[in-house]
Order: structure tokens, then C-alpha cells, then sequence
């Protein structure tokens, strides 16, 4: 055996493109992955017949569509159509070699049929099947392939990992320990909540390794951790790039298969009519019957005997390359240099035709060299203890690296409702905590409508601008379609009928697989639940600078509302974020962040923080009035009250024409306008020195008459009742 | 104007040919048919309270017992239900009623930046400055807080610039690597100072490089020591809380 070893991870992943109207085009996505990819793939893992160290990981929408019986038999379907087709092509004239590409097309689609009616149509048997004999290891990905780094909330990033290992249990049987995250997608913190969920190990590139601080001692030789436990494990360029890349990659072949050539295209419409769109579209049948050929447009037949021989070739070679770039790092120790290399499985099949072949004869070249082929599961067993604990940052294996292909100016448009859909279904499992079937149902169907709006393929598709209208419409109705949930949900006008149709138009997870209580944080549990629920009752917001300003009785006055079985909240500028005093709630607010240099700008900013908090409250606290006591926090009080439509209610303490007499600054005129404005805005105005009065009415014109005020009044509202009541 | 935009508009001519034509920007006239079509849309009656849920019996009355108090206490009602908001040609909100803003990573030099500010704040500035809420002078203030606590007033420095009107997202760059940002929309004030509005929580750029004199091999550490009880970096995927601030 040589030193070191090889890790192949294959990643498995379509969105979820199952229509219940026949005739989409996406859904021959699903149709060429399985015949392309998928199949071949468990053919060559069959011929093998022993553990292949390889590791598959199967998204969830990829296992609900194998899992689908409408898509089994629409697919078999096609494979009828198919071999039909092939059957009308044979009976044309026509020169051997391309004769000869039809019979293998022939006989290929006939073992494709052979092979999937064999595992009962249901490919997931086949994976399962295959990883129970011990051949491979499986693992899945998030629910819907979201790019983690950008969802606004911890909930969020939870459910989409939950959800996926959910879904996965439900059809594998287990619980993997390995999760492919979606685009290789790593950050500070996602690693909190892959360890929460049982997730001990994923990918990433190359250079987020490289970059990693402190810098990792043995760079993409070995995975390291995360700071919070999970095995990071790089994805090797060097080695991928043997594979893939356009100068000394394998698939640009000559001998290998032409992925841009189909038959299609080489007829005249009445000749395949019957085979395409009805609508009249020309789309790709499969049968693609020319090679690579060279640089030329002029593409010979594809021979298939020459395709086989050539993954031989490239077989050998890469099992040569790879065990003299592991000799090369024979030097490193605890543990042995590792190379990684994790692809999506869909270039292998699809892509590049013959990949799959391939594959399978590499692994038997390795045996030949005494490579080691070894899943990441098996690596850490053996090696769980030589691993370095270091920061990794933000990273992916998209273009340059990082977020570029999935937050740009073709759709940053997308994150915003992704963000309010997220935040609404926090709000959704706080407030609604009925458990009864129906309520459970609803809030399952809506984090399904999230989960298949969050989905990577989304915005990727629409940096690449192919099919970016399916791709949009897709995004925007899993929106539109959470909103109505939501508005019928809110009304109490849900029924189990109408969520059932809804989710008969997207079959995906089932609701099992979705626990709405991820969205549940535990202090939003306490609001909601145990948190004294008469408190919210009609409620009284007063609002001042300084609650407890000696010279004015508004500590007390609070107090002895509170005494009268007033709901009584204030908001006031304090250290203390809240205290419960006397029966009072008050609620202290301060100035984060960088000092602002004048007066009023600084009372822009207090009132912005009092604003702020009465908007918080105001989500489940009932308000029915504002009664502001200081000039100072006037502009919040004034528009909170306005907005809501709460009466305002205003103490005059004193008047800025008496705290500046004689000046006569900007900042004075802007004051006296802003109380004046506050208190033509009041419905009551209290006045605590008579001094002021004569000030309220010369200076300010207020229509209301000032009442005097005393910390014991009797029914201090009782004046706003009679003005409501007099219109 | 806004005639004229409407027969454009009609015509099918799209807002960047219109603003054209006017010999106008094109977020002048975004702006004056986006107020049209607001206008359209408005209720009669702008009150946003929902109807109340008080009589449906879930709620307990104040008299209760304190065992009942916490029985029978599964819907919270919104005070505010789900306002009706504008939408666009595809049925999709072009704002919501929200104060937010939330900054990701692009790239180690760019990050995205998007916000929402709610008619309740536009109406607190326009009543605290006694200006109209386009009058302001909105800007964008960029602010480095690595390592500093920016709670506390610290930053390592900070640039602003102003942005143009109907301005909801920006792509913000450059921007250094391995660096920690809070981004802030905010009004320019006549006196010169910057208020700001709307702050998004610390956001760091990924390291584009090899670390040579790293700054996290002591806080990953002190971390895997369990000296400390929350890690010392920044981890963007926080829990959100619905009921935040309310205790």
C-alpha cells in the first residue's frame, strides 16, 4: 500500500423541478441525471462489487424526485419514447458508424430500463442498497440547497440542515454524519449548528483552508476543525483540476462523447416531431451521436469501442498522476496527506459521458498502484485526533471563490423576501402556538413554501441568465404562495383541504420531515407562553427622557396607575434594559455607536431609540395611548402616536421659551417648533407649573385647553374618552 | 411630469426611456410613478391596527386566576397584522414595512448591503427635522470594527457617502479582507453631523490570503480552552427573535 489516500465525493443535486403538469422541460433535468449519471454510476459501483471508499451525497429534492411516482413513470415513459425514436432512426438509411452509435444508444436505453424497473423504479433503493453491502458511504445536503452564509437567522440556516437530514432518514434509514453544504459554502458559526444537529464533518475549498488562521500546518493535506467541532476537509484543485480542466482535462477528448450535438438538431421537425415539445419546441432527445472529434464544427460519429478504450487510458493516467502527487507528499505524518476531491455528480454521466466509466476504472488502476480510496467518515475514525482546531472564514467553491455568483446585480433583488419570510416565520410560530392539526400543517406548508424559495439554484441560475425566467417565477411564487398561506393562516380561514392541494402541486418533504418549533427561539417562547399574558392588555406608553427626574412627579404618577390596575410601560433613557417597579414596566434605551456632535441631532438619535422600542412592544403589548413627558423624546411619542392612531397626551413641565430665555439660536427655534407641534398634536395637555400656560396658549396655539396636573389624579384619560365619544 | 410619465408609461416605453425623453433621471421618474401608483393603491383608511381578537375567548381577562393565566394562551394576536403592501408587476412587495438593514459577504472586498425603513421612522424624522423625507440627504456610512467594541462608540475608522434617491441596496467595495464592518444608513444633517438610522450587525470579510501574523490562532484557543463562553469572532447566522426586546 502506498502512503496517504484519496477521498472521492460525488454530489448529487437538481432543485426541485417536479410539476404535476406534464411537459415541463425542466423535469428532463431529472430525466438525463438519471440516465446519464445516476444509473451509470450504480452500474459501475455493481460491476465493482466492493467497498469503493467513495461518498455519495443525494440532495433532498434529488431523493423526493427518485422517490416520485409520477416522475418514475413519466420517466419511463421517456425511455419508451426513446427507444422508439431509435427504432425509427434504425429504420432510415443510414452509414454504419452512425448505425452503430444508434444500436449502442439501443442497448444502453434498454439496460437503463432493465436497471431502474429492477430496483422498483425507485433509484433510492438502489443507494441504500449499495451502502448497506458496505460499497459506498451516503450523505445528503440541506432541504433545498440554500446558500447558508446569506440567510439572516440562525433558525433559518437550522431548518434547512434539519429538514434535509430529515428527509434523508426518512428514505435511508440513518442519520448521516457528514453534510454537504451547499456551494462548498462555509462561515464563522455555521459550524455552531452542523455540530447541534449530529454533523461532524464537510467540504470546502481549497483556499479556504489555505487561508485559514492559524495557517494550518499541513494546508489541503489534511482537514482541520472548525472552531466548533466539524471536519472541514479541502477540496483538492490540483487533482480536480485533472479532471475538469479545459487544457489537460480528460473529457475534451476526441473519442469521447460530443455533449453539444444532438440528434435534435439534426432533423427535420416532421422527422421527430412526435418525440418533442408539443408545443413545438426542439429539445435535446439524448441521443447524442458524434464524438469530440477535435477543434473542428465537423464532428464524426461516436464510436463507443474507442470512448471505452480511452477511459482506460485516462484511467491509468490518473491513477499514475495521483500516486506520484501522493509520494510527493510522503513526508507528512499524523496524519498521512489526504487528497480530497469532491465533485458535483452530475458532471460525471451528463457532462462528461463517459465520466462514470471512468471512475469505475480508476478505482481498479488505484488497487494496482495501492492507492487508498477512503471515505472522510473513515479518515476521521482513523486520523480524529491529528486534526488542528483553526478559524476558517467565509468561503465557497463558486467563481473567485466567495459569494460572487450568488449575491450580484442580476439577483440581489432575491434576498430581501427571503429575509422577511425568515423573520415572518418566527413571528408565525411565536405568536400562533395552537398544536392542533391544522395550525401544524399550515406552518409546515409554510416553511416548505420557504425552503423551496431559498433554494441556491435560484439566484444561480439567473447569474448564468439560462432558463432565469423559470428560475424566477419559481422564487417568486414560492413567495407569493407563502404570503397567502400566511394571510388565510392569520384570518382562521385555513382548511386541511386547501393545504393538501397546495402541497399536491409540490410533493416535496414531508411533514414530518419539518419541525416548525426550529423557527421557535426560547425567549420568544417565553413572550408568547409564560410571559404574564394581562400585561398586554390596553396599555398605557409613557415616554420620557429621564423617568426619574426628581423635580417631576412621573415615577410616581406611573406608579399610581399602575396601583389603579393600569397596564403601565415607559420608555426612558437608562442603563438598565428593563425593571419591573411598582407594577411599572420600564424599559431603558441608550445611545450605541459612534457620538453625534449637536443637541438636536442627539435627540434625533434618543428619539429613534425610543421609537425603536415602542415598535418592539408594540408586536404584542396593546397599546391605547402615548403620553409623553419631556420635549426631548416628543418627536418619537408625537409620530408613534399618529401612526398608530393612538391619542397623544402631553405633560408641559416647562417651555423652551423659559429654559432659554434669551436665546434665540437655531437649535431653540427648532425646539420650540418641535414642542409646539407635539402639543397642537395632543388631545391632552397636562401642565405641571401654571407658569407655562400662558406660553402653550400665546406661543403654541394649541387648541386644547391645558389641565392641570397632579401625580394623584383620579382618571387621568377620562378627557380622552369623552373627546372620542363626542366624535 | 407625471402626466407625461403616465402616457409614457401607457405607451410601454420603459422608465430609463422615459427619463430620457423628460431629459430627466431615471430615479426622478421611478420615484414620481412609484408615488402615482402608491397613490392608486392607498386605502381610504390608513389604520394599520388589526381587528382586535379580544372576544374570541383564548385570552384570559385580567380578573383570571394566575393558573389560568398561562392556560389557553396559544395566539398571541398581531397588533399589527400584515400590512397590504405595494407590489410590483410580479406580485412581489417593493418594500416592506420593516426596519432593517442586513450586510453580507460578497467577496473579501465587497459586501451587499440591503435596507428597509418603515413609514413610522420616515414620518419620526420628518417630524423631528420638519423637512420632507426626500429632502434628507441619505448616506451610507462604512464602518471598520475589527477588533473594537463599536457598542461602546470604538471604530477603527469609517467613511460615508451619499446615495442616490430610491437607493434600497448597495454593493459596497472595496473593501479590505479579514476585516470587520457594521454598515449604517443615515441622513446628513444640515450642521454636518451623520444620524444614523439603520445599522446592520458586524459583518467580516473572508481572508484572501495565507495568514502570516494571524489574529486568531489566541481567541480560537482561549475558545477550544473553554476559557471564554462565546466565541471572540464574529458568526454572521445569529438567532432571530421575534419578540425581541420585550421582557
Amino acid at each position: 500500500m502506498r502512503k496517504g489516500y484519496f477521498s472521492l465525493v460525488l454530489h448529487a443535486h437538481l432543485p426541485y423541478i417536479r410539476h404535476q403538469e406534464a411537459h415541463r422541460l425542466e423535469e428532463r433535468w431529472m430525466y438525463e441525471a438519471i440516465s446519464e449519471t445516476y444509473i451509470p454510476l450504480l452500474w459501475e459501483i455493481n460491476r465493482l462489487e466492493r467497498p469503493l471508499g467513495w461518498t455519495i451525497s443525494i440532495s433532498p429534492p434529488v431523493i423526493e424526485m427518485l422517490a416520485d411516482s409520477l416522475i418514475q413513470e413519466r420517466y419511463v415513459e421517456h425511455l419508451d419514447d426513446t427507444l422508439r425514436l431509435i427504432d425509427q432512426e434504425l429504420e432510415r438509411d443510414l452509414v454504419k458508424e452512425e448505425r452503430d452509435a444508434l444500436l449502442f444508444y439501443k442497448e444502453r436505453y434498454h439496460d437503463l430500463k432493465v436497471t431502474f424497473e429492477y430496483w422498483g423504479r425507485d433509484l433510492n433503493h438502489a443507494f441504500r442498497h449499495y451502502k448497506e453491502a458496505g460499497y459506498l458511504e451516503l450523505m445528503t445536503c440541506t432541504a433545498t440547497h440554500g446558500f447558508s452564509p446569506h440567510m439572516l437567522s440562525e433558525q433559518a440556516a437550522r431548518s434547512e440542515i434539519q429538514t434535509g437530514m430529515n428527509c434523508f432518514e426518512r428514505h435511508y434509514g440513518f442519520r448521516p454524519t457528514g453534510l454537504w453544504m451547499p456551494e462548498c459554502a462555509y462561515t464563522p458559526g455555521l459550524d455552531k449548528i452542523m455540530y447541534e444537529e449530529g454533523i461532524r464533518y464537510t467540504f470546502v475549498d481549497e483556499h479556504s483552508i489555505l487561508n485559514a488562521d492559524p495557517a494550518p500546518k499541513h494546508g489541503i493535506g489534511a482537514p482541520v476543525y472548525s472552531p466548533h467541532g466539524v471536519a472541514l476537509f479541502p477540496r483538492d484543485q490540483i487533482i480536480s483540476g485533472r479532471i475538469w480542466s479545459s487544457v489537460i482535462g480528460y473529457p475534451g477528448h476526441p473519442n469521447y462523447r460530443e455533449f453539444y450535438r444532438d440528434l435534435a438538431y439534426d432533423r427535420e421537425w416532421d422527422q421527430i416531431a412526435e418525440f418533442m415539445h408539443p408545443e413545438g419546441l426542439r429539445y435535446d432527445t439524448g441521443l447524442k451521436l458524434h464524438r469530440v472529434t477535435g477543434e473542428s464544427d465537423q464532428k464524426a460519429f461516436y464510436v463507443r469501442d474507442w470512448a471505452w478504450k480511452q477511459t482506460d487510458e485516462h484511467a491509468a493516467d490518473f491513477a499514475g498522476a495521483l500516486a506520484e502527487h501522493l509520494d510527493q507528499q510522503s513526508g507528512q505524518d499524523f496524519p498521512p496527506f489526504l487528497v480530497t476531491a469532491p465533485f458535483d455528480a452530475e458532471l460525471f454521466g451528463h457532462w462528461w459521458f463517459e465520466g462514470p466509466d471512468f471512475l469505475g476504472k480508476a478505482m481498479e488502476r488505484f488497487e494496482d498502484f495501492g492507492i487508498e480510496s477512503i471515505s472522510p467518515a473513515t479518515f476521521l475514525d482513523r486520523h480524529f485526533d491529528d486534526i488542528e482546531t483553526v478559524h476558517v472564514a467565509m468561503g465557497t467553491w463558486g467563481r473567485k471563490g466567495y459569494a460572487d455568483v450568488w449575491i450580484n446585480e442580476r439577483n440581489d433583488w432575491m434576498i430581501r423576501h427571503l429575509h422577511q419570510l425568515e423573520k415572518r416565520l418566527a413571528g408565525v410560530v411565536a405568536r400562533n402556538r395552537h398544536q392542533d392539526g391544522l395550525t401544524l400543517k399550515a406552518k409546515r406548508q409554510l416553511i416548505r413554501e420557504y425552503l423551496l424559495a431559498v433554494s441556491s439554484d435560484w439566484p444561480f441560475i439567473l447569474d448564468g441568465q439560462t432558463t432565469a425566467q423559470y428560475a424566477a417565477n419559481r422564487f417568486r411564487e414560492h413567495i407569493k404562495r407563502f404570503e397567502e398561506t400566511e394571510r388565510l393562516l392569520d384570518a382562521g380561514e385555513l382548511t386541511i383541504d386547501w393545504l393538501e392541494a397546495r402541497y399536491a402541486e409540490y410533493p416535496f418533504l414531508a411533514d414530518e420531515d419539518i419541525e416548525p418549533d426550529v423557527y421557535l427561539t426560547a425567549h420568544d417562547y417565553y413572550v408568547a407562553v409564560k410571559r404574564e399574558t394581562s400585561w398586554n392588555d390596553q396599555a398605557v406608553l409613557l415616554v420620557a427622557k429621564d423617568y426619574t427626574d426628581t423635580n417631576r412627579p412621573i415615577a410616581d404618577f406611573a406608579k399610581r396607575l399602575a396601583r389603579a390596575g393600569e397596564n403601565v410601560y415607559v420608555i426612558t433613557e437608562s442603563e438598565t434594559d428593563y425593571r419591573f417597579e411598582d407594577g411599572v414596566h420600564v424599559y431603558g434605551i441608550k445611545q450605541t455607536g459612534l457620538p453625534l456632535v449637536q443637541t438636536y441631532n442627539q435627540l434625533a438619535a434618543l428619539n429613534l431609540a425610543v421609537l425603536r422600542q415602542a415598535q418592539a412592544l408594540y408586536k404584542i403589548v396593546e397599546f391605547r395611548l402615548v403620553h409623553n413627558f419631556t420635549m426631548e423624546t416628543a418627536s418619537a411619542a408625537q409620530s408613534f402616536a399618529e401612526i398608530n392612531q393612538l391619542p397623544l397626551v402631553s405633560n408641559v413641565y416647562n417651555l423652551e421659551s423659559e429654559r432659554s430665555p434669551a436665546s434665540t439660536g437655531g437649535l431653540v427655534v427648532a425646539i420650540k417648533r418641535l414642542e409646539g407641534e407635539a402639543l397642537r398634536h395632543s388631545a391632552v395637555i397636562y401642565l405641571e407649573r401654571e407658569e407655562a400656560r400662558q406660553g402653550i396658549e400665546k406661543d403654541y396655539h394649541a387648541s386644547q385647553q391645558p389641565l392641570d396636573f397632579q401625580e394623584n389624579l383620579e382618571k387621568p384619560y377620562e378627557q380622552l374618552a369623552i373627546q372620542k365619544k363626542n366624535g | 411630469m407625471l402626466e407625461k410619465i403616465i402616457k409614457l408609461k401607457e405607451q410601454g416605453l420603459t422608465t430609463k426611456q422615459i427619463a430620457e425623453k423628460l431629459e430627466s433621471t431615471e430615479g426622478k421618474v421611478k420615484y414620481a410613478w412609484s408615488k402615482y401608483r402608491k397613490s392608486l393603491s392607498e386605502p381610504t383608511n390608513k389604520k394599520t391596527t388589526a381587528p382586535k381578537t379580544k372576544n374570541t375567548g383564548a385570552k384570559p381577562t385580567k380578573k383570571a386566576t394566575p393558573s389560568m393565566k398561562t392556560s389557553g394562551n396559544d395566539i398571541v394576536p398581531a397588533v399589527i397584522a400584515i400590512p397590504s403592501l405595494e407590489r410590483d408587476a410580479f406580485g412581489m412587495a417593493t418594500h416592506y414595512e420593516d426596519d432593517i438593514m442586513h450586510a453580507i459577504v460578497q467577496s473579501p472586498t465587497a459586501l451587499y448591503v440591503y435596507w428597509e425603513l418603515s413609514e413610522l421612522s420616515r414620518k419620526m424624522l420628518e417630524t423631528h427635522y420638519h423637512a420632507s423625507f426626500d429632502s434628507f440627504r441619505k448616506e451610507l456610512r462604512i464602518i471598520d470594527v475589527t477588533l473594537v467594541d463599536y457598542e461602546q462608540g470604538e471604530a477603527n475608522r469609517t467613511y460615508q457617502f451619499e446615495l442616490p434617491e430610491m437607493t434600497n441596496s448597495w454593493f459596497v467595495r472595496p473593501l479590505s479582507p479579514n476585516t470587520t464592518y457594521i454598515i449604517e444608513w443615515g441622513i446628513q444633517t444640515i450642521d454636518g453631523d451623520f444620524l444614523p438610522v439603520l445599522r446592520s450587525k458586524p459583518v467580516e470579510t473572508p481572508r484572501d490570503e495565507p495568514a502570516v501574523e494571524g489574529r486568531f490562532a489566541e481567541v480560537v484557543a482561549r475558545w477550544q480552552n473553554g476559557e471564554v463562553d462565546q466565541p471572540e469572532w464574529v458568526e454572521v447566522l445569529r438567532p432571530y427573535s421575534y419578540f425581541d426586546r420585550i421582557r
